[in-house]
C-alpha cells in the first residue's frame, strides 16, 4: 500500500513538471532553437540565424585565439556562415550551383555528390588571422553509398574589403580532401587528412 | 601490490565494458568540448548540457548536427530528416563497433524524441530559411 502511494506521488510529480514545462512555454526554449549571443574571450558572438547551423559550428575555443583574433572572427562571421551555406547546396538546383571553373572549388563536383546528397558542416577551424586576411578549413561531412558518413576538409582565405569579408581565394591548390576519423580515448570522433592519418 | 586504475583497468578489459556505460551531453561549464558551439550537436543551446550526444560509448553527435541542418533546410521534408536521422545512426553506430540491439536502442529513443518534440523546431528552422 505503502508503495503504490510512493508510485502515485512520483508519477502526480511526473505529470505536474511536464504539464508546467508544456504549459508554460518552458519547451519551446528546449526543443527550438532561435539563437544566442556566445561569448568567446570576452568577445560577442551573434550564433543566430540566418545560417544559424553554420555559425554554431565555428570552432572558436580549442584553438587559444586572442580577443584581437576573435573579434575579427566576429566580424566575419555572417560573411563565413553564408558562404559555407552556399557551399553545402542542399535544395538548390545543380544547375544554379557555382560552375566547376569558378575560382571557389565546389564539393559537390569535387566528390561526385548528386543532388540528393545532403551535404553538411561538421566544423569551421584551424584559424590564422592577420588585419586583412582570415585563413581557416571547413571540414564538411555527407552520407556516402555505403551509409557512412564521408568527411571532407578544403581551405579557404577571406579578404576584408570595405568592411565586408570576401572570398579571396584557396590556401592551398588542392583541398586538403577526405578525412580519416578515429574514436579519442573519452570516445569522441577525431578527424585528420587520409593522408596524414596514414603516415601516423 | 599493483595498483589498478581505470585506465589500467580499460587495457586489460579492452575498454568494452567502460565504453558501454558512457553517456555524455558533449559539454562542461557551459560549453561543448569540441569547442563549437552550444546546439552544434544533440538539443538546443538551452538543452545542450541535458541531451547525451554519447550513448552506450557511440558518438550520436553528428547524425544530430545533420538532422539539424536537414530542418534549417528551407522546403526539407520533416520525414525525411527524421528517417535519415535514423538510419545515420544506425550505420553510424555499427561503424564505431556497436551491436545490432545497442544501436536500434539509440536510434529508437532518438527517433521517438525527434518524431514527439520535433515539429515545433522544424516549423521553426524552416520559417528562418525560407525568406
Amino acid at each position: 500500500m505503502n508503495r503504490l502511494h510512493t508510485y502515485r506521488k512520483l508519477f502526480g510529480s511526473l505529470g505536474l513538471g511536464l504539464g508546467l514545462l508544456f504549459s508554460s512555454g518552458c519547451a519551446t526554449e528546449y526543443f527550438v532553437d532561435k539563437g544566442h549571443v556566445d561569448g568567446v574571450g570576452g568577445i560577442s558572438f551573434d550564433i543566430k540565424p540566418p545560417y544559424l547551423n553554420e555559425k554554431k559550428a565555428f570552432n572558436l575555443r580549442v584553438e587559444n585565439l586572442s580577443p584581437w583574433q576573435l573579434q575579427q572572427i566576429s566580424d566575419a562571421m555572417p560573411f563565413i556562415a553564408a558562404f559555407t551555406n552556399a557551399q553545402l547546396g542542399n535544395g538548390i538546383s545543380t544547375a544554379l550551383l557555382p560552375a566547376s571553373d569558378t575560382k571557389v572549388r565546389n564539393i559537390r563536383h569535387i566528390q561526385n555528390l548528386s543532388a540528393d546528397t545532403f551535404l553538411a558542416v561538421k566544423t569551421i577551424q584551424n584559424w590564422q588571422i592577420t588585419a586583412q586576411q582570415i585563413e581557416f578549413n571547413i571540414d564538411y561531412f555527407y552520407t556516402g553509398q555505403d551509409g557512412h558518413f564521408v568527411y571532407f576538409r578544403d581551405n579557404y582565405i577571406f579578404n576584408k574589403n570595405k568592411q565586408k569579408w570576401v572570398f579571396e581565394k584557396h590556401a592551398k591548390t588542392e583541398p586538403e580532401g577526405v578525412l580519416a576519423c578515429e574514436k579519442n580515448p573519452k570516445g569522441w570522433r577525431v578527424c585528420a587528412p587520409l593522408n596524414r592519418a596514414k603516415a601516423n | 601490490m599493483q595498483e589498478c586504475n581505470i585506465e589500467l583497468t580499460r587495457q586489460v578489459q579492452g575498454g568494452g565494458f567502460w565504453d558501454f556505460l558512457k553517456f555524455d551531453s558533449g559539454t562542461s561549464n557551459g560549453a561543448r568540448e569540441d569547442g563549437n558551439a552550444l546546439g552544434a550537436g544533440c538539443g538546443t543551446v538551452k538543452s545542450d548540457a541535458y541531451v547525451p550526444d554519447m550513448l552506450f560509448g557511440i558518438d550520436v553527435s553528428q547524425a544530430c548536427f545533420q538532422h539539424d541542418q536537414s530542418y534549417s533546410t528551407c522546403g526539407f521534408s520533416r520525414l525525411t530528416a527524421d528517417t535519415n536521422l535514423s538510419n545515420n545512426i544506425l550505420k553510424d553506430c555499427s561503424a564505431q563497433g556497436g551491436n545490432a540491439l545497442t544501436c536500434n536502442v539509440i536510434a529508437g529513443v532518438y527517433s521517438i524524441s525527434v518524431s514527439l518534440f520535433g515539429a515545433s523546431a522544424f516549423n521553426q528552422a524552416q520559417a528562418q530559411s525560407c525568406y
